[in-house]
């Protein structure tokens, strides 16, 4: 998933936290346990038409990264009305529009807990909402020189045929850092219990 | 073509069509340019809104940034929209009064690409608060890419919209191709916009 072949740091631990991470959000915000993580078809080339994109960011001096999740309106309508207790009919375009925002800030927000238990000062945005085909304009532009370390991941978040895509993008511009990081925040709890235990 | 560009008028040609296209857009022809001071760590930011778009292409990334105040904003609103007081101003009127007017100037932007023989998109403006301008920052460099920015503010009546424009060069003699004559082209007809 990095884009440089140095990356420094355990791809897996990352990849497991970041994706364990945003189900458990998932699973909390929209109160339906049984939602799984599945591989997602290359994020860059599923069909935009048609679907949303909210996005946030997180940035401190060593790694800036931003956590996009991508929708059809059918799929988060279905996610919201179980969060809300209404019928998928019932639901508007503003409650699911604040409910994937919320979802993307409870997951960019642990991020942040993490970088922020590491000792690093991070800042947090608002969430956006745009529309799907926008993503471009979030992705880094690319480089033939080494630019910074790159680590990215897609997956989807899928209960009774409804789904919606997590990406998340990080920039590393302090390696050692962001080492430390890995392992103050997931190595250590794994050591422990073998389960990820906090955010 | 081939020169290189001149930036200083690329700035210039930007900084008019912001004026021409806020005047318009505000119903006031009294709205006047203004140097800017470095926009971000001199000024206080919280409290204030920012709203966002971007154009790209695979030879330039453009991003342009309206800071504003509520009260600023709601101002020139209220001329946009004929209201005698800027308490009939909704925030949803605010947004959609400064998203519009970031849009016209981005449009005019993609246009002059087009013009030059380079395709492009445009995003949906976006509204944010003040201080996340900090995930948006490009600092400025020679190469890998060029970053030319500027700054400057729209006033109305003491009444200020803070403008910021950030090119990201990636292919320098595709960006030397744009069409400054494209930021003048609706004043030529009519005095009329009539494109974007």
């Amino acid at each position: 998933m990095s884009e440089n072949k140095d990356v420094g740091f355990d791809e897996s631990t990352l990849k497991t936290m970041c994706r364990d991470l945003s189900l458990s959000r998932m699973k909390t915000h929209s109160c339906i346990d049984d939602i799984k993580v599945e591989e997602t078809e290359d994020f860059g080339k599923k069909d935009e038409t048609g679907q949303w994109l909210s996005l946030i960011f997180v940035s401190s001096h060593a790694v800036k990264l931003n956590f996009k999740c991508q929708f059809y309106s059918d799929d988060a309508s279905f996610f919201t009305a179980k969060a809300l207790g209404k019928e998928h009919k019932e639901v508007t375009k503003q409650n699911v529009d604040d409910f994937v925002k919320e979802y993307c800030n409870l997951s960019a927000g642990a991020i942040k807990q993490s970088l922020e238990g590491s000792g690093l000062t991070s800042l947090i945005s608002l969430p956006l909402m745009t529309r799907g085909s926008d993503d471009v304009f979030f992705k880094s532009h690319p480089r033939k020189d080494k630019g910074p370390l790159v680590y990215s991941d897609s997956w989807d978040l899928v209960h009774s045929g409804k789904t919606l895509t997590c990406h998340i993008y990080f920039e590393i511009y302090d390696k050692e850092a962001f080492q430390k990081i890995i392992l103050n925040a997931f190595g250590a709890d794994q050591e422990d219990d073998g389960e990820i235990d906090f955010f | 073509m081939s020169e290189e560009l001149d930036f200083k008028k690329l700035k210039d040609e930007i900084r008019g069509v912001s004026l021409r296209r806020m005047k318009n857009h505000a119903c006031d022809d009294s709205i006047v340019l203004e140097e800017a001071k470095v926009l971000e760590g001199e000024k206080n930011v919280v409290g204030r809104w920012l709203s966002l778009i971007f154009v790209s292409s695979s030879a330039v990334k453009m991003s342009f940034r309206a800071h504003y105040y509520t009260n600023d904003a709601n101002y020139f609103t209220s001329k946009a929209l004929g209201y005698d007081s800027v308490d009939k101003v909704s925030k949803e009127q605010v947004d959609d009064f400064i998203k519009e007017f970031c849009n016209l100037l981005a449009g005019a932007i993609k246009e002059s690409f087009e013009l030059g023989g380079t395709k492009s998109l445009i995003s949906l403006p976006l509204v944010t608060r003040g201080q996340d301008y900090v995930f948006f920052e490009v600092k400025e460099t020679d190469s890998n890419p060029q970053v030319l920015t500027d700054v400057w503010n729209l006033t109305l009546n003491e009444h200020t919209i803070n403008c910021r424009i950030v090119f990201e060069v990636w292919d320098k003699k595709t960006m030397n191709k744009i069409d400054l004559l494209a930021f003048g082209a609706e004043d030529e007809d009519d005095g009329d916009i009539d494109f974007f």
